[in-house]
């Protein structure tokens, strides 16, 4: 009977608490999200499971938990914490991102610029609450809506902060849809939500070769730090565009990234045990976190309406709000209330335009905040 | 420390407003690069007819021949036959001529469309059509019939170039 009670004492049931519930319903919520609801399957179920498998209490000391050194899951961690998973993803990205439409309209990428206002206002709202600055440079890359960027600089700036701020930049891409309309209708006017968009002109195959390259040497010479993430998008693109590394393309824009999205994503859930998540600091991460998508959202629209009073060829400004690069969830939002408005005004392509210089933006971003604190 | 003094103590405003200029910049100087690309290569393109205009003194310049019609033979020698292209038309040419060299040669038209095609070079059957009307992809007729290689003796130019 003794060595039963023992047995049963050492198994989840007997040394499960109420936080390790906590995290394990809100594990069932994000797989629920993301398969009942669409939203952001590919990260939501992996991260989903990962939380789950995270959150069955298991005996420390004995290898199994994603903290504890040797532990196989700690090995999967290990992209996470050096920042490797992050650049790979941005390989994949690249060599599945067509940039033709931000080439065409270059004046739209300066959205995408004025979106990272949130990242940085964050910053300074996170340092005004009691961060640490390596802590709020971290939970302000959040407003980039970009997850890959907000691991790979909250792994270099505050590791422990990695998994609430991981999960605080997916749920909020995931929420796009939810979050970003709302601010579009405050901030603009039906006859704004109206305005037609010219259409793009034709992009050489010249030009999207060239632009990896141009971009690549331009934006790495501002920001060095943003080497890693930026170097592999172009590099990513350049293999796309030039035709004759086809089979690295593939590679890259199928399994690589498939396969590290797979481990970003159940390593990032898993590394949310509930007592090292469940804690005040998470709190504040996720709020700052829902502030700064919104401030960034809102500056990318207001800055269209900036642009639009000084020029003749009007912006629609709701395509400000692509410029959070949730590649291409905000882009396609700006399409659905472009389409509310008038069915027959199409704006998704325009919107990808503000949705990858975001991309970019977030990444120069994140290597400004990275080389401000070494 | 909490507040304004916190912001100050880690040299907030500076790295914020520092953080923000410094991606603007970014964006704005890749936009207005990319702005002027497809000029810039424009020029790049011409910088024969450039070069010679430069040099050319200007009696000569009267002398010049009148260009052909866009995409038909402008002049023949006796090695090779001129042929003026648009821009887009040599970027298509180059991408087939890629294609083909893993085709072999000489290759079956139907794969040189699909691989086209799955290269995303748009309205592929199009341009086939104006290189075949224009002799610049022509049937193998001595070894296999059905079967297509590049013409050896066309020389293709950019339209653009010696435009008076």
């Amino acid at each position: 009977m003794e060595h039963m009670l023992n047995f049963l004492g050492n198994t989840g049931f007997g040394m499960v608490d109420y936080r390790h519930l906590i995290m394990i319903a809100i594990g069932i919520v994000f797989i629920y999200l993301g398969i009942a609801k669409h939203y952001e399957p590919l990260l939501l179920v992996p991260i989903g499971f990962g939380i789950l498998m995270g959150n069955v209490p298991v005996f420390k000391g004995l290898g199994l938990g994603i903290y504890e050194p040797g532990s196989v899951l700690s090995y999967l961690y290990f992209g996470v914490r050096q920042g490797i998973y992050p650049p790979l993803i941005f390989l994949g990205i690249g060599a599945m991102t067509d940039f033709s439409y931000m080439l065409a309209q270059p004046r739209l990428m300066l959205l995408g610029a004025a979106a990272q206002l949130g990242i940085f206002i964050t910053f300074l709202a996170a340092l005004a609450i009691g961060f640490l600055p390596t802590e709020a440079a971290s939970i302000g890359i959040i407003g980039g809506a970009d997850g890959p960027t907000a691991i790979f600089l909250s792994a270099k700036l505050a590791p422990h902060l990695v998994g609430p701020i991981a999960i605080a930049a997916y749920s909020y891409m995931a929420l796009v849809p939810v979050i970003q309309p709302p601010i579009m209708y405050l901030l603009t006017t039906r006859k704004e939500r109206l305005i037609r968009m010219q259409d793009p002109r034709p992009v050489s195959r010249r030009e999207k070769i060239i632009f990896p390259i141009i971009g690549f040497l331009l934006c790495c010479f501002l920001a060095p730090a943003a080497l890693p993430l930026l170097g592999m998008l172009f590099f990513g693109n350049l293999l796309k565009e030039c035709l004759v590394a086809d089979r690295l393309a593939l590679t890259a824009r199928t399994a690589l990234i498939d396969i590290v999205t797979i481990l970003l994503g159940i390593t990032v859930g898993a590394s949310t045990q509930a007592d090292v998540f469940l804690t005040a600091k998470s709190v504040g991460i996720f709020l700052l976190g829902a502030a700064s998508f919104m401030v960034a959202t809102a500056g990318g629209i207001l800055f269209a309406k900036l642009i639009n009073v000084f020029t003749k060829n009007k912006i629609n400004p709701i395509l400000g709000a692509a410029g959070v690069s949730a590649v291409p969830d905000s882009a396609r939002v700006v399409q659905l209330i472009g389409n509310r408005e008038d069915p027959s005004n199409y704006l998704l392509m325009h919107a990808m335009a503000p949705n990858i210089a975001g991309v970019i933006g977030s990444a120069i971003a994140a290597g400004v905040l990275w080389s401000f604190m070494m | 420390m909490y507040g304004l003094e916190a912001i100050s103590a880690a040299n907030g405003w500076t790295i914020a407003i520092s953080g923000v200029s410094i991606v603007f910049i970014g964006l704005l100087v890749l936009a207005a690069v990319m702005a002027n690309m497809e000029r810039i290569l424009a020029s790049w393109d011409r910088r024969g007819e450039l070069l010679k205009a430069f040099k050319q003194k200007p009696q000569e310049k009267q002398a010049q021949v009148r260009e052909a019609p866009q995409g038909h033979p402008e002049s023949q020698t006796p090695d090779k036959i001129s042929l003026r292209l648009s821009q887009e038309q040599i970027e298509v040419a180059d991408h087939f001529r890629l294609i083909t060299k893993r085709l072999g040669k000489p290759f079956p038209l139907p794969q040189l469309l699909e691989k086209a095609t799955e290269h995303g070079i748009s309205n592929p059957h199009r341009h086939l059509d104006t290189f075949l009307k224009l002799n610049l992809i022509v049937e193998d007729k001595d070894d296999r019939r059905g079967f297509y290689k590049w013409a050896s003796d066309v020389q293709v130019t950019n339209s653009k170039v010696g435009k008076p």
